[in-house]
């Protein structure tokens, strides 16, 4: 019955969809300002003909309802409309220029973090209240509590400015050639700084979770006889215990993926790392609300995905969900 | 007895059946103050906070010229006796943005943390307590706002509605409510079948009562300790915010002297490594108090988090 389930999460799916168009619709509104000015300016004010001829032109004459309905007919379409500081390009294909970029930077950040951050936590449960367990902890608390883009700026004070040994930001050096293993090299090298700084959060957000996760399984009656039928302690802890600890974890690391995403602003904006994040931070800047909102869809787009596969994932991982 | 007075009226919170939850008699206050005081992290956590909250109480004195006066010492001075912190190049005094600019952060996190547990708190026990309807519509409302990305969103929000401190403590309180709200409605959900709340039931208590005497004062617990948690994830967004240049420009927080430090912190490593390690203490303070209450009010359950 795996495929009901899974059909049944595809379909919860759809109505946040339309949620996340219709906050975006909103947020146009909310606006400041009469949008026919941003479209053509200061000539707004002298003209009253040419205003309304825009306003008809982009549609702005018709009811709300009107609007928002085109509005959801055109996002469905893959039309944001164009941006305004790149030149008219339209937002999707200037978002999706540099959407590969940033999923490779939060792929690496979070592909080293989530591991860790189990395995970390898992090390501590092991023995609690030892020095391991309290290294760990310390561990988790800095982790959770540090600034990422200020931790950003002590590894480029340190690593980069003190010891010389990583670029200070960007993607790739100009002077490497474009392709081959020197070129994979150099960006491996561009990653590793804001990936740390990226990965550090959700390292220690894992590992404290992991952490209280298995000592509360290990607390059960089930490990108790799995332990009074003689089974090694490797046994009861990897083979019993993990499977069902990791569980809200896998929740967790699948409702961190928004918090990623937020990271990614400040981190490639420290590190000038040319991926959305630092996009929307241009869009900010100059103001560009339809690139803004846009980057906002296609980002949100993305974490709906990322839940709908980790909801996938637990359906598979633990069969009792499926039957909620 | 009056023929007036309702039957639960005389059932005082001190004649609670055994079964109730918490007795806040004074025997049981010291009990938890002593497992508080006993957990040493805890300890730390309510030492850091106090140390900063009596540095921006006691501003004036500690600085008496605000951070926002220009050409206060020279420019870019490295820290020295008479500038611990140094200055930036506007000849600001970095100490002084310390201790002013910990007032904005400490303000914003404590006010966007009141405010996303009050209307979470509100929330979680109509929807606990009514289910139905109302439930359905705040827990997937909640849940559509935890699927957004939230930091990117408040971006835009502060961006559309201006930067002013109050907008910035609105919308981190609005984005960060449900949380709240999901740990109300879960204890409520299990406080309200219980014997004492069901007594109360019998005894003809208006549901007003049932749900503020009985259900709330039980299901606190929780919301405490994400109240504490919440005050440090707070103060990071709106750092996090004013970094990128979207705090109020008349009230200069942590934040904000870190992202003007952006340009300037690879010569003037003091530009940085001071206000960071500011949030960082804080935010580090306002867990470790977190944790200590989650140890002392329900110590077989793990912390809320994310």
């Amino acid at each position: 019955m795996y495929w009901v389930y899974a059909v049944r999460r595809l379909l919860a799916a759809g109505p946040l969809v339309f949620a996340v168009i219709t906050v975006n619709f909103l947020l146009i509104r909310l606006a400041p300002g009469d949008p026919v000015t941003m479209i053509i300016g200061e000539a707004a004010y002298y003209d009253q003909k040419f205003v309304e001829e825009v306003r008809a032109r982009f549609g702005l004459d018709q009811p709300l309802h009107v609007q928002y309905l085109r509005y959801v007919f055109r996002v469905l379409q893959g039309d944001l409309g164009q941006s305004l500081y790149f030149d008219q390009q339209p937002v999707l294909a200037v978002i999706l220029s540099r959407l590969p970029k940033t999923v490779l930077l939060l792929a690496v950040g979070y592909g080293v973090a989530i591991p860790l951050g189990i395995g970390l936590g898992c090390l501590a449960a092991r023995r609690p209240y030892s020095s391991t367990d309290n290294v760990v902890s310390v561990i988790g608390l800095l982790g959770y509590s540090v600034p990422s883009f200020w931790l950003g700026m002590l590894l480029i004070l340190t690593f980069s400015i003190g010891l010389d040994l990583l670029p200070v930001g960007g993607m790739m050096d100009v002077r490497t050639p474009a392709a081959g293993v020197a070129a994979v090299i150099d960006r491996a090298r561009h990653l590793i700084l804001p990936a740390v700084a990226l990965g550090a959060f959700h390292l220690a957000l894992i590992a404290r979770l992991t952490r209280a996760s298995m000592l509360e399984i290990l607390r059960l009656d089930y490990i108790t006889t799995a332990r009074s039928k003689g089974l090694n302690e490797r046994a009861v802890y990897f083979k019993h215990a993990l499977r069902n600890g990791l569980l809200p974890v896998i929740t967790a690391a699948g409702y961190t993926i928004g918090f990623l995403f937020g990271g990614s602003v400040v981190i490639e904006t420290v590190f000038a790392y040319p991926g959305t994040g630092a996009l929307l931070y241009q869009a900010l800047l100059s103001r560009d609300f339809p690139l803004m909102l846009g980057i906002l869809i296609v980002v949100t787009m993305a974490i709906v995905l990322c839940n709908l596969i980790t909801d996938l994932l637990y359906g598979k991982i633990d069969p009792r969900i499926r039957l909620a | 007895m009056e023929k007036s007075t309702p039957a639960y009226a005389w059932r005082s919170t001190s004649e609670r059946p055994a079964t109730a939850d918490v007795r806040w008699s004074g025997a049981v206050g010291r009990g938890l103050l002593g497992r508080y005081a006993r957990n040493r992290a805890a300890t730390i956590g309510l030492v850091l906070v106090g140390v900063f909250a009596l540095l921006v109480a006691s501003a004036p004195a500690v600085a008496p010229v605000h951070y926002l006066q220009v050409g206060v010492g020279p420019l870019l001075e490295p820290p020295s006796l008479r500038y611990v912190m140094g200055t930036d190049d506007l000849g600001r005094n970095v100490f002084a943005g310390i201790v002013y600019g910990g007032r904005v952060s400490l303000a914003v996190g404590l006010a966007a943390a009141f405010f996303a547990t009050i209307v979470g708190l509100a929330l979680g026990l109509v929807a606990g307590y009514r289910g139905g309807m109302p439930d359905e519509l705040i827990m997937r409302i909640g849940e559509f706002c935890q699927t957004l990305p939230r930091f990117m969103l408040a971006l835009v929000l502060v961006a559309i509605l201006g930067p002013s401190v109050w907008n910035v403590v609105m919308v981190i309180a609005v984005l960060s409510w449900p949380l709240t709200a999901r740990l109300v409605r879960a204890e409520v959900l299990s406080l309200r079948e219980r014997e004492f709340v069901q007594a109360a039931r019998a005894l003809a208590a208006p549901a007003h009562r049932l749900v503020f005497r009985e259900i709330m004062p039980n299901a606190l617990a929780p919301v405490v300790v994400n109240a504490s948690l919440e005050v440090g994830r707070a103060i990071l967004t709106e750092a996090s915010l004013s970094f990128l240049g979207l705090g109020d420009a008349n009230f200069p927080s942590w934040g904000y002297m870190l992202g003007y430090a952006q340009v300037l912190f690879r010569q003037a490593w003091w530009l940085s490594v001071f206000p960071g390690s500011a949030i960082l203490l804080v935010v580090l303070g306002f867990n470790l108090i977190g944790d200590g209450l989650n140890d002392v009010l329900n110590p077989r359950r793990d912390v809320a988090l994310a």
